[in-house]
């Protein structure tokens, strides 16, 4: 297990109890304070499934929204499954691809590019779709 | 009389498993670094919204029922005939919403600082694994009331969602052929949704956490 204080002095140490922990029980209070919230004012419509009620009010959740978006844009269903496949497998090799030693991502101009274009693409895609 | 107990118990416990020493070293004696920022909850704010949904998914699956001519029944009945079944439903809807936040945040400042790099390329796997598993498990969340959203998201948008087409072509074609949904689709998207799915990101959890533990967090940039 990672021992932190190896090579720290005390002053750059804290302890984890009751610190940290306290800490992430007052993010956990908040958090579930904002789901009590949205539990409270989120509105919903649950009616039954029919053509009739499937309107396009009913909208589902904002971060499946892109790629309900991309499955409308691809018309072909092995493109659509094939493309979906491949943009997770590279999101998920990320570290095999990235083989540039600096660390952080404003130093690495291509590859922070690379991330802002597909951000952007992943957020427009959400609001277009969510406002047709 | 109470205190009596109290240690006997301890003492019990202690005797087998040595327990204070595991507290001690990896909870009250245990040192971090300092000047780790509140993003670093990031995380564990997505474990709790996943327990979250462990908790009142184990008590809608006593009443939900998956087929084709009781599933939105059945979600009514846990909504308006249960004792705060409204209120463990909502939360059970709602959450996703929440939980994407603090993972999305999680993933945005690993790649931005670059934490992925060695030795932690493992974490990030898993990490986005998990990932690319909770808004599979989310997407088959979303078919299962059988409510004009299921209907939305499956039919409405033109029959081609991201799951396995086996998946989607019960689902799609169940839900065009005059509105019907078989009973298969349900069943089908059900296991995926409670068993299949939780499954793999329980055990990628696992992976993520011992990882982490053996590593240690990243320091901070």
């Amino acid at each position: 297990m990672a021992d932190y204080s190896k090579g720290r002095n005390e002053e750059e140490l804290e302890a984890f109890y009751p610190n940290e922990i306290l800490r992430h029980i007052l993010i956990t209070f908040l958090f579930i304070s904002a789901v009590m919230l949205g539990v409270m004012f989120l509105p919903e419509s649950f009616q039954k499934s029919t053509d009739e009620f499937a309107s396009f009010q009913t909208r589902p959740p904002w971060f499946l929204l892109p790629f309900y978006h991309v499955s409308s844009l691809i018309n072909n269903r092995v493109w659509h499954v094939a493309i979906l496949v491949i943009y997770a497998m590279t999101f998920i090799s990320i570290p095999f691809l990235d083989r540039n030693p600096e660390r952080s991502l404003w130093k690495k101009p291509i590859f922070l590019t690379i991330v802002i274009i597909n951000l952007l693409m992943i957020f427009v895609l959400g609001l277009t779709r969510y406002l047709q | 009389m109470w205190k009596n107990i109290k240690n006997s118990t301890k003492v019990w416990f202690e005797e087998r498993y040595q327990l204070e020493e595991v507290v001690e070293k990896n909870v009250t004696k245990k040192l971090i670094p300092k000047g780790i920022s509140l993003f670093r909850c990031m995380g564990g704010l997505a474990l709790i919204a996943f327990l979250i949904q462990v908790g009142t998914g184990i008590f809608l699956v006593f009443y939900y029922v998956p087929s084709a001519s009781e599933a939105f029944n059945s979600v009514q009945y846990i909504r308006h005939a249960l004792p705060y079944g409204w209120l463990i439903q909502k939360v059970h809807a709602v959450t996703p919403y929440f939980m994407i936040v603090p993972l999305f945040a999680h993933m945005i400042r690993i790649l931005f600082k670059g934490l992925y790099k060695n030795p932690r390329e493992l974490h990030w796997v898993s990490g986005a694994t998990l990932l690319v598993l909770t808004l599979l498990i989310c997407y088959t969340g979303t078919c299962l009331p059988a409510n004009n959203l299921s209907y939305w998201g499956v039919s409405s948008v033109g029959g081609e969602v991201a799951m396995p087409t086996m998946v989607t072509d019960h689902i799609v074609g169940a839900y065009n052929d005059g509105g019907m949904v078989s009973n298969r689709s349900f069943v089908t998207v059900y296991a995926l949704h409670v068993a299949c799915i939780p499954i793999m990101m329980c055990i990628l959890m696992g992976f993520h956490f011992l990882m982490i533990r053996r590593t240690g967090v990243s320091e901070p940039l």
